[in-house]
């Protein structure tokens, strides 16, 4: 039995599925759409419009984050982000002049494989000729993952997207799908006859 | 090299501690607690809505992110373990990085999807009855008000049928 349930966390297809990100983000946010509502709509200790509501709004936010995430965190928080840290530690040896945040990533994967899967990967092309971790340096970061077997890791440059998108998370998930969910959710309410045009009342 | 402002090296030893230490966990839990926070907050700005909805809804996205930040850490917690027993016992110690990760996918997925839904439903309206105090129960139980006037409320039409003996069904 227990080899069975080893087989299946060893599986392959899962093994991959589980390790990316966007995915396992995906799955987490389709599970957290459709089951939280449910449960919302389960709730017997409040009036049907009270759930309707939070539901709805619950529905919606998950759709907003699962959107946010994948699209603003990469494409905006993480690529800024990335530069501000360049700006800042401008200069600095351990955190090289990447073109940008995929460029590290790429060189970071490639500095984890084993030296004779790094030659002739088709990611060593995403990686700039002539870059150098300092002018000091006799080596370009591509000789070195061509040659050392240990080639320099940079975890001030991963650390830098790490921040990058924990505060990009944390403003694009916290607050401007928050904040949006609050603009869309009564037209949305309404379209599906949750609520009556004008039924609002101040409190 | 040049040297670097205090700011700067601040910068850099967060950014070198976050490489180093990255775990996911860090992030999940920072995630839990600020959604735990604003969330709530935009809720109750919602004008549009009826207080009472807003202040359950509030309450339980609250609530929400409280649970989900405990149940982050004790599913961190199994999932290690779990992940670990498993490998031991099938001969896997050098996969157990991978294992861990399916393992980690799955019981996220299932708090995420049962566990965390199923305790905020049993807990969020006798929690919130306990902080905001239950205007229902009160409701229910009115005490009588004070009558300056005698001892006894003053008596109306309307108590006619409620007072005296009943004959027949009323």
């Amino acid at each position: 039995m227990i080899d069975k349930v080893a087989g299946i966390l060893l599986n392959p297809k899962f093994v991959n599925f589980a390790n990316n990100t966007k995915y396992t983000v995906s799955t987490e946010s389709i599970f957290k759409a459709t089951g939280r509502p449910a449960a919302i709509m389960l709730d017997n200790h409040v009036d049907k419009d009270t759930r309707k509501y939070a539901a709805t709004k619950e529905g919606l936010y998950q759709a907003l984050c699962l959107g946010i995430y994948l699209t603003m965190i990469p494409f905006v928080f993480q690529k800024y982000g990335f530069k501000l840290a360049q700006k800042i530690l401008k200069g600095d040896s351990s955190l090289p002049a990447f073109k940008n945040a995929a460029e590290y990533l790429n060189y970071a994967k490639l500095a984890k494989m084993d030296i004779k899967d790094r030659k002739g990967h088709k990611l060593l092309a995403k990686i700039s000729d002539t870059l150098k971790s300092s002018p000091e340096e006799n080596l370009t970061l591509k000789e070195h993952l061509l040659s050392d077997k240990k080639p320099p890791e940079f975890p001030t440059a991963k650390g830098a997207i790490e921040l990058s998108n924990l505060v990009g998370t944390v403003i694009g998930l916290a607050w401007i799908a928050s904040e949006l969910s609050n603009y869309i959710l009564h037209p949305i309410m309404r379209g599906l006859g949750f609520e009556k045009p004008k039924n609002i009342s101040e409190n | 090299m040049k040297d670097l402002t205090p700011f700067q090296k601040n910068f850099k030893n967060l950014c070198t501690y976050l490489g180093k230490n990255n775990k996911a966990l860090y992030g999940a839990l920072t995630i839990a607690a600020s959604k735990g926070i604003l969330r709530p907050t935009f809720t109750m700005m919602d004008k549009k809505q009826e207080l009472n909805s807003r202040k359950y809804t509030a309450f339980r996205e609250a609530f929400t992110g409280a649970v989900a930040f405990v149940a982050y850490l004790i599913t961190d917690n199994l999932v290690g373990r779990g992940a670990k027993y498993i490998a031991e016992k099938t001969n896997h110690i050098p996969e157990l990085p991978k294992m861990k990760s399916t393992l980690s996918l799955i019981s996220v997925s299932l708090t995420a999807l049962f566990v965390i839904p199923a305790i905020c439903n049993a807990g969020t309206k006798p929690l919130m009855n306990a902080v905001l105090g239950d205007k229902k129960t009160q409701q229910k139980n009115p005490v009588s008000k004070v009558n300056f006037q005698g001892a006894y409320p003053a008596y109306h039409f309307n108590d006619f049928y409620n007072h005296g003996m009943k004959i027949g069904g009323l």
